[in-house]
């Protein structure tokens, strides 16, 4: 289950009914909230009122702690994310150029049938630069595991054999919004994809994009000013077919149909969710769907919704937004 | 929006207006009287004649104004930008005696290091939410710390450590040319906690330093470049956890700030990574001396310097202006030089004075630009 951005109109609850669950406390990873943000509370609370406990992975906690304890892993892994930054600087440059290009090529004022060629091949060059950087992070964190043999470290298996035996009796695992890089960065680093992927997941905002096949960054109103969408890395791919874009009413522009129409092309296979406060979407092992409608973006930029579609597949009968569903 | 003709002053002059009329007049209306894009300033009392003075660049400095015939008020309608900020006062002249005076009228007044000002806001312009204090945000703390300098003896400096404040992280440096005035005149701490809370900056430390005799310090003095980079960065890097590559480095100035920052970028280049230029009196000559005060001739010199040699001195450089100041020419002017350098530039005019508001408001875009925050990273 897929919630919309909690601040603002809490879901969790009926995100919880939703699911009719067995007994048992509910999981709860926060890592990637602000210190100062009582997150964990909240979740209690909300867990508390459906009559569940919230059992706290602490994952930030854990990770200092294996840190303390490991301290030339802690070493790696500082290299890393020097590499990751390096990685990341390296990708937007071309990114960018790649971009500009593209929009460039089409705003040209030629006939259509010399402007195509060259407007497909820009758009080609953006999609490789996304291909190269997401194999280009998943290298080097490939390189990394295997350096440190990350998997054996008795840091890390002990850290991730507690959290396997909370997970194992846990009825649903919650993941909540936060820094989206944080979150994805301490679920690989402790390798908890196997132990996640069993239970029925409630998880919003940078908590769920985590676990699409691949993260895509984006705002298009930064006060620094607004930037292209870049792909963080990829995902745990526990939630198939699907990018996500939380809170899509305040960070995207709306009425841009071209960059929207550029959005859906990036995740291309999969589809290009919007996800407001208040909205959900459910996978049910097939499909996605959703009593209110799941907002898609097309791949002409426009904003469909449907009630239900599948991965790869059919959508159920949509409409434009605005229009009456 | 009113046409002209239909402005509340047109009407009041139609009337064939009585006392009681004008007394009605300047009870109904808050002044000045905004009416779409047309402003009208009025000023009611006995005088000879009264003038509107304002920092409009490119307008004549002081305006006469109209009276309302056998009446003791005084106006003028000026169109103004949508979003500008116009600060004035008026001056009332009686027989041969002249006063500058603050508008009676209009209780919106701003203070910088020059006195008190009244304020008129054009259509569309409010005071940015984000330069107010909000008790829903953590407030970082300001203490204070001594630099010993060989060059400038020893200076208090005022540093701003963001709340949630932790000894084993390290934090980006900005360095704060005329400090005080920025915490005074710009809000300086509400804003920095105000980004911060917003995650459109990260979480930094802001050293804000005061000259004490400022043309002859910031006019291109060696001595006070070596004080920033050769004293306080050094003492600070004692004193606080600090990143310590160039780019998680910034110095900010506004007026002859931005001068001695970017004379100091010049003198160590690569040591600030990132500079924010507010209004800088960037005075050159293409031939011939300079007009301007003999003072400012290390300014010229080394504008012209920089002007005939270009050099990339920072990485990003974020430059602004604004549109009513006669800087706006000066400022323009760098631009492609400072690109021509090789650095990432973006510049910024607004429709403002030479002010601390104009500095104050043009924060947020300048320090998120320079200083991009986790908000990118951040879904809520």
């Amino acid at each position: 289950m897929v919630l919309g951005p909690q601040p603002g109109r809490i879901s969790l609850g009926a995100g919880l009914e939703a699911l009719d669950l067995p007994p048992g406390p509910v999981a709860a990873i926060t890592v990637g909230w602000r210190e100062t943000e009582p997150v964990l509370k909240e979740v209690e609370q909300e867990l508390g009122q459906c009559g569940r406990k919230a059992a706290p992975l602490h994952i930030g906690e854990r990770v200092g702690r294996v840190f303390e304890r490991d301290v030339p892993l802690a070493e790696a892994h500082r290299a890393l994310q020097e590499g990751l930054l390096a990685e990341e600087r390296l990708y937007g440059a071309r990114l960018r150029r790649a971009v500009e290009t593209a929009h460039e090529v089409v705003r040209l004022s030629v006939a259509e049938r010399y402007r195509d060629p060259y407007a497909e091949q820009a758009w080609q060059a953006i999609l490789a630069a996304d291909r190269f950087h997401v194999e280009r992070h998943a290298e080097l964190w490939r390189e990394f595991r295997e350096t440190v043999g990350l998997s054996e470290r008795p840091a890390i298996r002990e850290q991730r054999e507690e959290l396997e035996g909370l997970l194992a009796g846990a009825a649903a695992v919650v993941l909540t919004g936060g820094h989206v890089a944080v979150i994805r960065n301490r679920l690989l680093l402790l390798g908890l994809r196997d132990a996640l992927a069993p239970l029925p997941v409630l998880a919003w905002s940078a908590g769920a994009m985590v676990l699409t096949p691949r993260v895509v960054l984006f705002h298009d109103r930064l006060p620094g000013g607004s930037a292209h969408p870049e792909i963080l890395g990829h995902g745990l791919a526990l939630l198939p077919g699907i990018g996500l874009f939380p809170d899509a009413r305040i960070r995207l522009d709306l009425a841009g149909r071209q960059s929207l129409a550029e959005l859906a092309g990036r995740v291309d296979p999969d589809r290009a969710v919007l996800l407001d406060p208040g909205e959900m979407v459910h996978w049910d092992g097939r499909s996605w769907s959703s009593p209110g409608g799941i907002r898609l973006l097309s791949r002409d930029g426009d904003v469909e919704t449907v009630p239900s579609f599948v991965p790869g597949g059919g959508v159920g009968e949509s409409c434009r937004e605005g229009a009456a569903p | 929006m009113s046409a002209a003709s239909e402005l509340a002053i047109q009407e009041l002059l139609l009337s064939g207006p009585t006392r009681e009329a004008v007394d009605a007049f300047v009870e109904a209306h808050d002044f000045p009287i905004r009416e779409g894009p047309h402003t009208t300033f009025v000023f009611r009392g006995e005088a000879t004649s009264v003038l509107l003075g304002h920092w409009l660049f490119g307008t004549a400095a002081a305006r006469e104004m109209e009276r309302v015939p056998d009446s003791d008020l005084w106006f003028l309608t000026l169109d103004l930008p949508a979003e500008s900020r116009v600060e004035y006062r008026f001056q009332r002249v009686r027989g041969t005696d002249a006063e500058w005076i603050l508008d009676p009228l209009n209780e919106r007044t701003v203070r910088d290091p020059f006195g008190v000002w009244s304020v008129c806001h054009g259509e569309g312009y409010e005071r940015p939410e984000w330069t107010e204090d909000d008790p829903q945000v953590g407030g970082g703390e300001l203490s204070v710390t001594h630099v010993r300098s060989r060059a400038l003896g020893t200076r208090p400096v005022s540093v701003y450590t963001p709340f949630g404040f932790r000894n084993r992280r390290r934090y980006p440096l900005l360095v704060v040319l005329d400090g005080e005035d920025y915490l005074r005149h710009a809000a300086c701490r509400t804003v920095l906690d105000n980004l911060i809370h917003r995650r459109e900056i990260p979480p930094l430390i802001a050293a804000f330093v005061t000259p004490e005799k400022r043309i002859r310090e910031y006019a291109d003095n060696p001595a006070h470049a070596e004080f920033l980079t050769s004293d306080l960065v050094p003492h600070l890097q004692t004193e606080f956890p600090l990143r310590r590559r160039p780019d998680d480095r910034g110095l900010v100035g506004a007026g002859l700030g931005a001068v001695a920052a970017l004379t100091a970028a010049w003198r160590t280049p690569g040591f600030f990574g990132k500079l924010l230029l507010s209004s800088g009196s960037f005075t050159f000559t293409d031939a011939g001396p300079s007009t301007r005060t003999a003072l400012l001739d290390p300014v010229v010199d080394f504008v012209n310097a920089y002007r005939a040699d270009p050099r990339r001195v920072s990485s990003r450089v974020f430059l602004s202006c604004g549109i009513y100041e006669p800087l706006i020419y000066e400022n323009r002017s760098l631009v492609p030089l400072l690109r021509e350098s090789g650095m990432e530039v973006r510049y910024v005019e607004a429709p403002d004075g030479h002010n601390w508001d104009n500095w104050r408001d043009r924060l947020r875009v300048g320090l998120s630009w320079l200083f991009p925050g986790p908000l990118w990273l951040y879904y809520r």
